[in-house]
């Protein structure tokens, strides 16, 4: 397990480059983001444990980051003040350009996977923005009317956009679709809804609560995974609209990160403000025993971070397994996730 | 309808559906007329007076239970339908068109008197004093939005919130018309007050649903023995409440929020805002007992915060200086800036830092402040040196003028001075 200590900053998200299998990039705020100035990390995976290439300052706290999938130097901040900044690590110490159109802070950033050219955000004010990094002013504004934590381009269709929000509701957008008075809004799933599959032991679900997460599975494309404040994580498929496939309890408090594995189809990471970063299957790969569609279970979890854990991400490179995880402990933790598997 | 879906379809195709309706008569009827001067469209003083006749047709009513009927009748007896006509052809007949004779009767005037949202605004306002006389007690100051909204969002407050339903309610969307920031304060009063029952009722529903969640229940035994529940229920929604508060509301506020003692004050409530979103937090926590939870900085700086023995100084957070630093001035004004109203009158706990008196309290901590770990954000505070060099400036310039006038008109400047024929 590899380690680097953010001194300082609080961590609020980390994700590997998609060009370098050594390169990460940590978003982080002083103060554990409450006030006080923000610092993007890029670091260094070397033989000598990890290094920090560079960092960049910002005045505000910065809540999560996102590479550039059309440039290996470049990668996107959402701030705390509302604004989005595009760092160039081959540049000086400033942003290369900067968007400033969020009421709010702005939450997430996602790079569209498949057509390199746009890049999205959402925020607490309550809407999700569609942007070109060449143009100044945001292409398309989806108004979601709840303070939006996650959205995501589909990565298997470049006009798909999802995102979760306070209000319990996994939306999904499509770009092709006449601009009416929908705003291009195709689903809105209740993610409370009653799952196909409950876990024993869980005959009713609760209310609705705020949803923090969501991911899209990387080979079934129509998966996807939400978590939020019950803690507990629920896989949906866009064929049943009507409520979660599965539901997977185990977090003891928020479930604040959500991330599939790139290489199993069938396996998540998960971040909790318990404390804890675990590994699940939903249950749905044919060859280990599942049957395409039943029970979740945790495979394993990591239990170092000693403060509330806020970011998972998966190692697109190399043997399968490898991962890294921040948590307000100013760590960044890179592991494999199969060291902390318990046996079947 | 169809066509419009499938086949080959163009742009102006869509278009000209859209604008080749003529909805104005709908529209005139449901949409609420406002003022003239809020709309870009001319009032037509005639919309609305049909209004009650629609009804009463729709309704199925007679129309001889119209008032205005009675009085039309005798005005325009010319209309008279002749009795053998079926009853729909004479309804449709006695149907008022023309403006001019029934215009006394309506209320037209009323219509246009003063805005409309100012009476709706006042009626809400009456209503809401005696169910939600709470709402005014939070946080004033952008900074205490700013910091309680963090707190609740991207932190830990909300996330640890039991699974209440806390639906957005309120958004801020762009620029609003001035008049609308008068009905604020109204406003979300009456969305508390919504807020607030939903947020039970969904307790409601918790309460009996949640048995898997060990954490809930423990939640829901903190409330029960808090009490009645009502304060405690009263801080989450303050809490929650706040987001919805406006960005212009905000930006007025903190030009306002200029003068020295509201600047104190704003300071006061930040402070109350953080204390209790921070024991909001430590008492959702409080039953988990393991090392890490015990060990975590982040919730030992939340005790600190909740203590009183952190805060937050601009950008800053900073230890509360102990008794000796602070003088009696700042201890006098500390305490009679502060707001009744807040929730926590604890003044005496929380000496001004550095005792310093006036807007400079945050100044003089950054200059307290070693160089190197200023921050350079200077312009989120109201600075009270801010403009002066510009003043000097022009000081020095008009003094130069004066000199140079002086001279061209006579030299000897002292003479001039001294003189007494001089008119200055």
């Amino acid at each position: 397990m590899l380690e680097f200590r953010t001194a300082g900053f609080n961590p609020y998200s980390v994700k590997y480059s998609p060009f370098f299998d050594s390169r990460l990039a940590v978003a982080s705020g002083a103060n554990f983001g409450l006030v006080g100035n923000g610092r993007l990390f890029i670091l260094n995976l070397t033989a000598n444990g990890i290094a920090c290439e560079k960092f960049f300052e910002t005045q505000d706290c910065l809540f999560d980051l996102a590479w550039s999938e059309a440039h290996e130097n470049q990668l996107l901040t959402a701030g705390g003040d509302g604004s989005l900044k595009l760092f160039d690590i081959g540049v000086g110490e400033f942003p290369v350009a900067g968007w400033q159109e969020h009421q709010r802070e702005v939450f997430s950033v996602h790079w569209n996977l498949v057509n390199k050219g746009t890049f999205l955000s959402s925020s607490w004010d309550g809407t999700v923005k569609i942007w070109s990094p060449e143009k100044k002013e945001s292409l398309l504004t989806l108004p979601v009317h709840s303070c939006v934590y996650s959205a995501q381009f589909s990565p298997h269709h470049p006009d798909i956009v999802t995102c979760v929000s306070r209000d319990s509701h996994l939306r999904v957008f499509d770009l092709r679709s006449k601009p009416s008075a929908q705003n291009h809004l195709t689903l809105a799933i209740p993610i409370h809804a009653q799952p196909k599959v409950a876990p024993p032991g869980m005959n009713r679900m609760n209310g609705p609560t705020e949803c923090l997460t969501h991911d899209w599975n990387k080979y079934r494309d129509s998966v996807l995974a939400t978590a939020g404040v019950d803690g507990v994580i629920r896989t949906f498929d866009l064929r049943v609209p009507s409520g979660p496939v599965n539901a997977m309890p185990g977090h003891e408090y928020a479930v604040r990160k959500l991330s599939w594995s790139p290489h199993l189809s069938d396996v998540l990471l998960s971040a909790s403000y318990d404390m804890t970063c675990r590994v699940w299957t939903d249950g749905s790969n044919v060859d280990k025993g599942g049957e395409g569609i039943g029970f979740g279970r945790e495979l394993g979890r990591m239990d170092r971070h000693t403060e509330f854990a806020m970011g998972v991400d998966w190692c697109l490179f190399g043997a399968e397994g490898w991962c890294a995880t921040c948590a307000w402990d100013e760590r960044v933790l890179v592991w494999d996730v199969r060291e902390h598997m318990r046996g079947p | 309808m169809s066509d419009a879906l499938c086949g080959p379809s163009n742009a102006l195709q869509q278009f000209k559906q859209q604008t080749s309706h003529d909805r104005t008569l709908q529209q005139d009827r449901l949409a609420t007329r406002n003022a003239p001067s809020q709309g870009f469209r001319s009032a037509d003083p005639r919309a609305g007076l049909l209004d009650p006749e629609f009804e009463a047709f729709q309704a199925g009513l007679p129309p001889s239970e119209l008032p205005q009927y009675q009085q039309f009748q005798h005005q325009q007896p010319v209309f008279a339908a002749p009795s053998q006509q079926p009853a729909w052809a004479s309804d449709f007949q006695r149907m008022q068109i023309s403006p001019q004779p029934l215009a006394q009767h309506h209320n037209v005037q009323q219509m246009h008197a003063g805005p409309a949202t100012a009476d709706w605004a006042q009626g809400f306002r009456e209503q809401m004093a005696h169910s939600a006389p709470r709402a005014q007690q939070s946080a004033s100051s952008p900074q205490a939005f700013q910091q309680r909204a963090r707190f609740g969002m991207p932190g830990f407050q909300s996330h640890f919130a039991q699974p209440g339903y806390a639906p957005e309610v309120q958004q801020s969307k762009g620029k609003e018309p001035a008049v609308e920031a008068f009905d604020e304060a109204a406003f979300e009063r009456a969305f508390d007050q919504a807020r607030e029952d939903l947020m039970e009722e969904a307790d409601q529903v918790a309460k009996g649903v949640s048995t898997m969640d060990q954490f809930d229940v423990q939640m829901h035994s903190n409330h029960d023995m808090q009490d009645p529940g009502l304060p405690r229920q009263t801080a989450i929604n303050e809490i929650l409440q706040e987001p919805a508060m406006d960005m212009e509301q905000e930006v007025n506020q903190d030009v306002l929020h200029g003068e020295t003692e509201q600047h104190q004050e704003t300071q006061n409530n930040d402070d109350d805002a953080l204390a209790a979103t921070a024991q909001e937090l430590l008492n959702k926590i409080e039953h988990n007992q393991t090392d890490k939870f015990k060990n975590s900085q982040f919730l030992g700086l939340m005790r600190k915060l909740r203590d009183r023995e952190m805060k937050v100084e601009g950008d800053k957070m900073v230890e509360t200086a102990t008794a000796g630093s602070s003088s009696n001035t700042g201890q006098a004004l500390n305490s009679i800036s502060h707001s009744p109203m807040s929730r926590f009158n604890n003044s005496e706990q929380r000496p001004s830092p550095l005792g310093v008196p006036g807007v400079g309290t945050q100044q003089a901590m950054r200059e307290g402040i070693p160089a190197h770990e200023q921050d350079l954000d200077t312009g989120r505070h109201i600075d009270g040196r801010d403009g002066q060099e510009v003043v000097d400036l022009l000081n020095e310039r008009e003094r130069v003028l004066y000199a140079d006038e002086l001279h061209t008109e006579d030299s000897d400047s002292e003479f001039m001075t001294t003189s007494p024929y001089y008119q200055r």
